[in-house]
């Protein structure tokens, strides 16, 4: 079991990039220090808004090439943590004392890349259990708030390839996606008894629905975009004006899952006086051949003058996918022999996917005197963020600050600075976020190189 | 009870202080799983003219506790009981005594966990409350289990007169289990 814990831990820790990119929304000391926004034309804007193939990058404005995360977390991390040691780790071994499922809980949800300066602390309240023959209550005391109201999970959709070439404002290419998005939704009565600490009725059930779905592939693409429109008296290097971009894709997708379905447990009568009764009743759908096919696209607007940029663009619009070979099975428990029975449903039928809408709505003011306030509000699958930041520079030094509400409408705070040195930058950002299972923010400091 | 409890508690577990510094408290209201067996209830019967002592005991009863405490180390523990003896005839003295055991076999063979006494006197029918100490404080491996096993003894003695005749009622009878360590 313990390499396996490790295994699978490490496996999270790895292969979550998602998780983090929506957590830590940059490896980039600057942005994290505007509260995750983006005053430069690149990450977010140009993967959003097909405008912007039509848009400079503005490099020449200040923005450096590329930037280099100095992952001071891994060292702490590894420190604490030795490679060599890991499966006797506490961490990471459910049979030892010291073993906290919240603390390894926290790590996958905040991977440690870069330097907690504050941990968000664990919730330690006493823990009330009052058991009767027909009674069961927990009280959780101040930890019941995190109990969820709503549907809780993960998700996000990602273009993990994007190539092409392009003439004439046209651009020919092909794009690999990936969306997942897994959710969970407590039903009322077993909220009930975990957050409002409900006595456990006899003879009811309690469920957990979930919903997941994750899908790949790749899509060829034809794009466009263009100035529509030249600023009024802009010269010829001016990039004053109105741009215009869409792009059409032709979804092909690799493969999918998608499973939905209650699982819980139905209490005996009385409570503590009979076996309870496990539910689990899903229905799971995979697709036996790759090419589920259909169309979709992007589109967006930019609309730049002077000192002043605005833009929109809209994604997967219409990305509906028929795949034409599906497999559905039924997913039920059988209490006699514990077991889980899988039935076929139904065999090599239709089954149609979507991806979600994604979109972004940015602006930027260059101020002059070294001043950029800009913002921005992203929807990338799973719930809006609104990052808003400022920069002021002052010779080598920039100082550097901005907020932002995050996917569980928390506002997070961001602040930093950095110092450039020629073609070198040292940027260092600090940002609060609620990551981790506690009511309290916890504290990231990024830094990073920037090689202008 | 398992399947209840283990799903309810890993839920809590994850957001719980079952984890960190918190204690995990387990208030077991054992009365509720004797009364309705009627088991909550002993009769004394002594008929004879004589001096004499008599002895009554409950079927050891199963308490289902959460499956978690059978791995842990428990800090401490808390017994509560308390009794009323509704007497019908007759005077003497009544002897109480509550037995926990991890199995049913050894319930009486053990030491008893309270024990308390009180005299019948006076006019009779009468109610006499039988109230042991409160609370007895325990740390006790017995407790470190997932299922307890519950007796009650009641020794009477009755004084030379009219027959001995009533019963003994429990009014109170729960469990504190504080745990300190984690619970799973």
């Amino acid at each position: 079991m313990r390499p396996g814990v490790v295994a699978l831990a490490l496996a999270v820790l790895v292969a979550a990039p998602a998780r983090p990119a929506r957590a830590q929304f940059s490896f980039d000391a600057r942005r994290i220090g505007m509260g995750g926004v983006s005053l430069n034309r690149d990450g977010n804007v140009r993967r959003f808004n097909p405008a912007y193939r039509a848009v400079k990058n503005r490099r020449d404005v200040g923005g450096p090439k590329f930037s280099i995360p100095v992952p001071l977390g891994l060292i702490k991390f590894f420190h604490d943590h030795p490679i060599g040691n890991l499966g006797n780790d506490p961490t990471f071994n459910p049979d030892s004392a010291a073993f906290n499922p919240v603390a390894l809980m926290n790590l996958v949800f905040n991977p440690p890349i870069f330097y907690e300066v504050k941990k968000a602390p664990t919730p330690t309240n006493d823990v009330t259990f009052t058991i009767g023959r027909n009674a069961f209550v927990i009280d959780l005391g101040a930890a019941n708030v995190l109990i969820p109201e709503q549907e809780f999970g993960l998700g996000s959709t990602s273009r993990l390839l994007d190539v092409g070439a392009g003439f004439a404002g046209f651009n020919v290419g092909v794009m690999g996606f990936m969306q997942y998005d897994v959710g969970f939704t407590l039903d009322s009565l077993l909220r009930g008894v975990l957050r409002d600490a409900d006595s456990v009725r006899p003879a009811t059930t309690y469920t957990v629905l979930g919903d997941g779905v994750v899908q790949a592939g790749f899509a060829p693409t034809v794009g466009y975009a263009s100035r529509v429109v030249k600023g009024a008296g802009a010269g010829d290097d001016s990039e004053d004006g109105l741009y215009l971009g869409a792009a059409v894709h032709w979804y092909m997708g690799a493969t999918y899952g998608r499973g939905r379905g209650p699982a819980g447990f139905t209490t005996g009568s009385p409570v503590l006086g009979a076996v309870p009764t496990a539910l689990l009743d899903d229905t799971l759908y995979t697709s036996n051949k790759p090419f589920g096919q259909g169309f979709g696209g992007d589109v967006g607007i930019v609309w730049i003058s002077g000192p002043f940029e605005v833009g929109l663009g809209v994604n997967d619009i219409g990305a509906k996918l028929t795949w034409n070979d599906t497999k559905v099975q039924r997913l039920l428990f059988v209490a006699v022999g514990d077991s889980i029975s899988t039935t076929l449903l139904r065999n090599h039928v239709q089954s149609t996917t979507k991806l979600p809408v994604t979109y972004i709505a940015n602006t930027t003011l260059r101020m002059g005197t070294g001043t950029t306030v800009g913002g921005d509000v992203v929807n990338s699958g799973r719930g809006t963020v609104i990052h808003i930041g400022a920069e002021q520079r002052m010779g080598l030094f920039a100082l550097r600050g901005g907020v932002s509400r995050d996917q569980r409408k928390k506002m997070q705070f961001g602040w930093g600075g950095g110092v450039r040195l020629g073609p070198i930058g040292l940027d260092l950002g600090f940002w609060t976020h609620s990551n981790s299972f506690a009511t309290q923010r916890g504290i990231t400091m990024a830094t990073s190189i920037s090689v202008y | 009870m398992r399947a209840t409890a283990s799903a309810l508690m890993v839920v809590a577990a994850l957001v719980s202080a079952a984890c960190g510094e918190g204690r995990a408290i387990f208030n077991v209201d054992v009365l509720s799983f004797i009364q309705p067996s009627g088991k909550d209830t002993l009769r004394y019967n002594v008929p004879t003219a004589l001096a004499a002592s008599a002895d009554s005991f409950i079927t050891p009863q199963k308490v289902s506790l959460p499956p978690g405490l059978g791995k842990s180390s428990v800090d401490s523990v808390q017994v509560t009981a308390a009794a009323v003896i509704d007497n019908t005839t007759g005077t003497g003295s009544i002897q109480f005594q509550v037995y926990f055991s991890k199995d049913s076999a050894s319930v009486y063979t053990t030491t008893p966990y309270i024990s308390s006494n009180a005299t019948i006197t006076g006019p009779q029918p009468s109610t006499v409350p039988l109230l042991p100490p409160t609370s007895v404080s325990l740390s006790d491996s017995v407790f470190n289990a997932d299922q307890l096993w519950v007796g009650v003894h009641a020794r009477v003695t009755k004084n030379a007169g009219a027959a001995l005749v009533g019963r003994l009622r429990l009014t109170t009878l729960s469990l504190r289990i504080v745990l300190k360590d984690k619970i799973f």
